[in-house]
């Protein structure tokens, strides 16, 4: 008798119990170990969602990261290394290993590219603020000097020291250094064992692993001078970078003429180019980050020609003037 | 002894309580569901400086002051800036958004926008720029 409602009472807890579970294992959020964040370093917008059983630790080191490398290699930031690089008093300096891995790749494509990028640009690009309120096209004979003082081979780099051949060189790291910092992000992420986050630093798009359900990243490209959130085209991305440069993010006009952002280191003003935007995608950030700087500079004939000469794992999407798009090699099978 | 064995195991009164507690858990799930599904649990995250600023259901019309820079409204369950006062006008510039995942970014103020548990997700996760 005893034991019978003991058996009873056990059999209606356990029903009981099951219906309670069921109930509470439906609705309970998958995301319960993912965290999103965002934070504002490089005049620009971080955001960042981590899948992982320590993700706000995480987020939490990424950010430090960010604030970090904002202060190593922001030109502009006056409390920052490169600043002081910049503003030397001898040419020959000893640097920090991020600022030269940064530079070391900065170098790498200047030269790659004969210096159609070319990172001592500073002395052009800090006469252009496209920041300010009422954006304006700076004093031709300003612009005309500071053109003389850009030439990456006034730049050598041995180890952790970097030597300067003229007193005016000043280097500008804005075309790789978002690239330095989401690929650091991903190292950082990767080696805490993390499988699955999501970066976008000021549009910069960087992913780890896949999603929490196994399917692959999707990443809109933004359709070029369209509202904000409209896009082109979308992407999967597992563990690779996709990376936009645009004629079309910072921009003004003045007596009729248009002026945006990416300034041609051989004219000092804004590139005159078929393109309004390229997008790369590959698993190097700071390469691709150049990359694209690099073919909207070169024009789409130009930048398939560099293409080939440079044995790249990536993949080029062209956005022509008419906002109409050709891949290269070729659109990977999805 | 001998009731016991005329009910057996488990009495009729029992089966009763079992299935009332699995009715009354049940509806609780259906009513979550639906919810959830109708969308009315959609929200907008407005962040100002990485810090919440305040949360607004997307099924009420509004409009909605931002820390005095921005002003955004929700209109037939999305979200749009109208207006701000920062230069660029970026963020007046954006779509309109209601689907998660989906934000609307003001930089020079330093203000973000996100739609969370709607039921529709956006097509992307994010955008590259």
């Amino acid at each position: 008798m005893y034991h019978l409602r003991k058996l009873r009472i056990s059999l209606i807890s356990l029903s009981v119990c099951s219906a309670v579970c069921l109930c509470a294992g439906c609705t309970r959020s998958a995301s319960e170990t993912t965290s999103e964040g965002s934070g504002y370093y490089f005049d620009t917008t971080v955001s960042i969602k981590i899948t992982d059983e320590h993700a706000e630790t995480l987020l939490q080191g990424c950010m430090d990261i960010c604030e970090e490398l904002e202060n190593t290699l922001s030109a502009r930031e006056e409390s920052s290394e490169l600043y002081q690089v910049n503003h030397r008093d001898q040419n020959r300096v000893d640097i920090s290993d991020d600022l030269a891995e940064c530079i070391a790749t900065a170098l790498k494509w200047s030269e790659a590219s004969d210096g159609v990028y070319d990172l001592t640009i500073y002395p052009v690009s800090s006469l252009w603020d496209f920041h300010a309120e009422n954006p304006e096209v700076p004093d031709s004979e300003k612009v005309s000097g500071a053109l003389e003082a850009v030439d990456y081979r006034n730049v050598s780099l041995d180890g952790n020291t970097i030597t300067f051949s003229s007193d005016e060189t000043q280097i500008d790291l804005g075309g790789i250094a978002k690239g330095y910092i989401s690929e650091k992000l991903k190292t950082y992420l990767t080696e805490n064992g993390c499988t699955s986050a999501l970066i976008n630093l000021g549009g910069n798009v960087s992913t780890v692993g896949h999603k929490d359900d196994g399917s692959e990243w999707i990443v809109g490209v933004q359709k070029p001078f369209s509202v904000r959130g409209e896009v082109l085209l979308t992407v999967g991305s597992a563990d690779n970078c996709v990376i936009s440069s645009g004629i079309y993010e910072r921009y003004f006009e003045q007596d009729g003429e248009f002026y945006h952002h990416i300034i041609d280191p051989s004219t000092g003003y804004p590139t005159k180019t078929d393109l309004n935007q390229v997008t790369v995608i590959g698993s190097r950030d700071a390469d691709c980050d150049a990359l694209s700087t690099i073919c909207l500079l070169l024009g789409e004939e130009k930048a398939v020609e560099f293409y080939e000469t440079q044995n790249l794992d990536v993949t080029l999407i062209f956005t022509n003037s008419e906002n109409e798009v050709t891949w290269y090699p070729e659109e990977p099978a999805s | 002894m001998n009731a016991a064995k005329r009910k057996g195991l488990i009495g009729k009164s029992d089966i009763i309580l079992i299935l009332v507690l699995l009715l009354a858990s049940l509806s609780i799930f259906a009513v979550h569901t639906i919810m959830s599904s109708q969308g009315s649990s959609a929200l907008c995250r407005i962040t100002v400086n990485g810090e919440l600023y305040g949360t607004y259901e997307l099924g009420r019309d509004q409009t909605i002051d931002i820390d005095h820079t921005n002003v955004c409204t929700i209109r037939d369950g999305k979200v749009k800036m109208i207006s701000a006062n920062c230069p660029d006008q970026i963020c007046v510039d954006s779509i309109a958004v209601s689907r998660n995942g989906e934000s609307i970014v003001c930089l020079p103020n330093r203000i973000v926008i996100t739609i969370v548990g709607a039921g529709e997700s956006a097509e992307y996760d994010t955008i590259a720029s």
